[in-house]
C-alpha cells in the first residue's frame, strides 16, 4: 500500500512559482503569448521622424498606435492618426482636418471646411497676429467615401516641402494612443 | 549504422520529389516572384561594385525581365522623381545608378500578386533601398504590371505608390 505524504510547501516558494512550478511554467507562457499576440494586434510602437509634426511631436520622440481605434469607428477632426506610407512598417503621422463628403480649401493658411474656418488649437502660437507665417494656399477639394484630409501641424514650413493631402481610410494604420 | 525506419525514408523521398518539381514547374505566381528576384539581384551591387562586364552582365540581367515598352514612373516625395519609357532608357539609367551607388542594396517585402490573367498580372511591393551612404536608406511602395510573353513573365510598368494625394 502506498502512502502519500502532504509535505507542506514554504511560503515563499508558493509567492514566487506557486504550488506546482509546471503548471506556472504553463501559464505563464501561455499569458506570455496572449500579451505578445495581443500587443502585435492592437498596438504598434512609432518612432517619430522629421518636422512635419511639431510643435505637437518632435523628430525622435516615441509613440504608440492604436490600431484597433478604427475597428468599430471612424477617424474623426483632429485625431492624430498612422497612415501607412511604404508597407506596415513606414507610416506617415498626420492630423486629420476634414472627412468624407465635406469641401475643404485653404487661403492663406487658414483652413476653411464647407466655408467655415478650423478651429486649430494645436498651432503654434500666432506671430505678430499670424497664425501661418508660410501662408499655405489650397484650392477647393471635395472629399469622396472613405476620404479624409490629412496635414502636419507645423505651418511654419514651405508648402512645397510638406506632404499632405487625401488619404483613403483603406491606408489608415490607427488613431495615436497618448497625444 | 542506424536503421532510417521505411516511413520517414518514404516521407523525406516525397518531401524531396515535391520541392523539385515545385522547382522544375513553378506556379504562375512563383515565375513572377522569380522574375521581380531577378530584377532585384540586378539592381542590388551587395557591396560589389560593377564596371566593364560585369556592369553590362548586371544591365543585361535586368533588361531580361523587362518589356521591351516599359514604363517607369518613380514621383518620390522630397526625392527622386522621373519617368523612363522603353528598355534603352531604363539600360542607360540602370548603368549609371550602379556606377552612382556602388554600395546599392534593395530588398523586396510584402509582394501581394494580384489581378493574375493568362498574360497580364498585378503586383504591389515595398522596396527599401540603401545606396550605401548616411541616410541613405529609403522605402517605397511600388505597383508593378507584368505580362506574358512566351511563356515568360516581363515587368511592363513600374510606379511609385503615394500614400497621399492632392484631389
Amino acid at each position: 500500500m502506498s502512502q502519500f505524504i502532504d509535505t507542506p510547501v514554504p511560503w515563499w516558494q508558493v509567492m514566487a512559482i506557486g504550488r506546482n512550478p509546471r503548471t506556472t511554467l504553463v501559464r505563464l507562457a501561455i499569458t506570455l503569448v496572449l500579451v505578445f499576440v495581443g500587443f502585435r494586434m492592437s498596438i504598434q510602437p512609432i518612432r517619430v521622424q522629421g518636422i512635419s509634426m511639431q510643435p505637437t511631436y518632435r523628430d525622435g520622440q516615441r509613440r504608440f498606435l492604436n490600431k484597433l481605434a478604427y475597428r468599430f469607428a471612424t477617424p474623426q477632426r483632429r485625431d492624430v492618426i498612422g497612415i501607412q506610407e511604404a508597407g506596415k512598417q513606414v507610416l506617415l503621422l498626420k492630423r486629420v482636418i476634414a472627412l468624407p463628403g465635406e469641401r475643404l480649401r485653404i487661403v492663406q493658411g487658414t483652413v476653411l471646411i464647407n466655408g467655415e474656418p478650423l478651429e486649430e488649437p494645436y498651432l503654434l502660437p500666432p506671430t505678430n497676429g499670424v497664425q501661418n507665417p508660410a501662408r499655405w494656399n489650397v484650392e477647393e477639394v471635395q472629399l469622396q467615401d472613405g476620404d479624409h484630409y490629412v496635414i502636419g501641424d507645423n505651418r511654419s514650413m514651405r508648402q512645397g516641402d510638406h506632404y499632405f493631402g487625401i488619404v483613403n481610410e483603406n491606408r489608415i494604420v490607427g488613431r495615436l494612443m497618448n497625444p | 549504422m542506424i536503421p532510417v525506419p521505411r516511413k520517414i525514408l518514404l516521407g523525406v523521398l516525397v518531401a524531396l520529389a515535391i520541392g523539385a518539381l515545385w522547382w522544375i514547374l513553378p506556379s504562375e505566381e512563383e515565375r513572377i516572384r522569380r522574375v521581380l528576384e531577378q530584377a532585384r539581384a540586378s539592381i542590388s551591387s551587395e557591396g560589389k561594385p560593377a564596371d566593364g562586364l560585369a556592369l553590362l552582365a548586371r544591365v543585361g540581367q535586368l533588361t531580361q525581365c523587362l518589356t521591351r515598352d516599359v514604363e517607369i514612373q518613380v514621383d518620390v516625395f522630397g526625392g527622386l522623381s522621373g519617368n523612363l519609357t522603353g528598355v534603352d532608357e531604363v539600360r542607360a539609367a540602370a548603368a549609371g545608378m550602379t556606377q552612382q551607388f556602388p554600395g546599392l542594396k534593395v530588398r523586396l517585402s510584402e509582394i501581394q500578386i494580384s489581378d493574375r490573367m493568362p498574360t497580364s498580372a498585378r503586383a504591389t511591393l515595398v522596396a527599401a533601398i540603401d545606396t550605401g551612404s548616411r541616410n541613405g536608406q529609403a522605402a517605397q511602395e511600388f505597383e508593378l504590371r507584368f505580362r506574358k510573353w512566351e511563356g515568360r513573365w516581363y515587368i511592363s510598368k513600374v510606379a511609385t505608390v503615394q500614400a497621399l494625394r492632392a484631389r
